[in-house]
């Protein structure tokens, strides 16, 4: 049985255990998503999760009971995404050419000199895998905004709303992003046009 | 022809929010613009791929662990006592431990009346000591 957003608004009021545990219920899939979304990372989505309930928690206080919860939790969410630090997105996530690319012993450095291994390497480092790369290495308000209008499908506005900026600066976020991207993709040779 | 044309422009044309007027100007322009039109095409499959990426589906468990240890976390720092509470259960764990190990010491028999003996004579010691100072103040006095 679902409960009401009011009940749990009440008891989050009353810093009772069962409307946060209630709150977190209700929006941990959404938050999870974006987190994911925004660091391509179970361990970094996991981590900037945990971030978020303690800030909801912190934040209770400020919020304005007459309004929905939905945007003020996705708001919550989105900040806690961008202000979590650069350093702190897995390093395993990021190819250098020293790094192991096969759990083994192997490094892009070696592959790429094996020209036997290429292939196999390239196959492994698809289109998809690529421009998830590529988003996670956008600067943070880009990749957000690239996020929320692409992946979640929200309109200029609503992205406006959530990162708390005018609509202006949410375009040229995208624009940005988009730009930022394509660079990214023509000079890694995605598209043979 | 000099390309005035940028990516933004490009993306507004691909959005459908460019200006009329501007739209037949850059569609006149990229009949001749071999940059924009490569510019175009490669906006057109970026989001082609990007519309494509899917959100995650399946939400891992842990996730259920994170609340439980948030919710943890906030609403056992707020009962005071929990703490002290903790380290003197951790605190009887240990000596319980140790004296299940004193139990297995070889010569523990002989130690433990080694000890009792110890005792005795320090008591025996003190009173004799204790005597003997109240003699030597009820002498003075």
């Amino acid at each position: 049985m679902e409960v009401s957003e009011q009940k749990i608004i009440k008891l989050c009021q009353k810093s009772r255990r069962e409307g946060f545990e209630l709150l977190f219920k209700k929006f941990e899939n959404y938050i999870y998503r974006i987190c994911y979304s925004y660091t391509y990372s179970k361990e970094d989505a996991l981590d900037i999760m945990q971030e978020v309930f303690l800030r909801i928690y912190k934040a209770f206080d400020t919020f304005d009971t007459n309004k929905s919860l939905s945007p003020w939790v996705k708001r919550i969410t989105v900040n806690t995404c961008i202000n979590y630090k650069r350093d702190n997105i897995s390093k395993h996530s990021d190819v250098s050419i020293n790094a192991s690319i096969d759990d083994g012993e192997n490094t892009f450095e070696d592959v790429v000199a094996d020209s036997c291994k290429t292939e196999d390497k390239a196959i492994y480092m698809d289109t998809k895998k690529l421009l998830e790369d590529s988003i996670r290495q956008l600067p943070n308000e880009e990749r957000m905004a690239v996020i929320l209008k692409h992946i979640k499908g929200l309109s200029y506005e609503s992205i406006a709303e959530i990162m708390n900026c005018p609509q202006g600066t949410v375009k040229t976020y995208i624009y940005r992003g988009r730009k930022l991207l394509k660079e990214k993709l023509v000079k890694k040779g995605v598209w043979e046009v | 022809m000099e390309c005035k044309f940028n990516s933004y422009i490009i993306q507004e044309y691909l959005e459908g929010t460019i200006d009329d007027l501007e739209k037949v100007l850059f569609e006149e322009h990229m009949k001749e613009c071999k940059k924009c039109r490569l510019e175009l095409t490669h906006l057109k499959l970026l989001l082609f791929e990007i519309d494509h990426l899917k959100e995650i589906e399946v939400i891992p468990k842990d996730v259920e662990f994170i609340r439980n240890n948030v919710l943890d976390e906030i609403f056992n720092t707020k009962s005071s006592g929990f703490e002290v509470k903790k380290f003197i259960k951790k605190q009887k764990e240990t000596i319980a431990l140790a004296t299940n190990f004193m139990n297995y010491v070889p010569g523990k028999t002989i130690a433990k009346k080694g000890i009792k003996g110890a005792n005795s004579l320090l008591s025996s010691a003190s009173k004799k000591g204790f005597k003997y100072g109240l003699k030597l103040i009820q002498e003075r006095i």
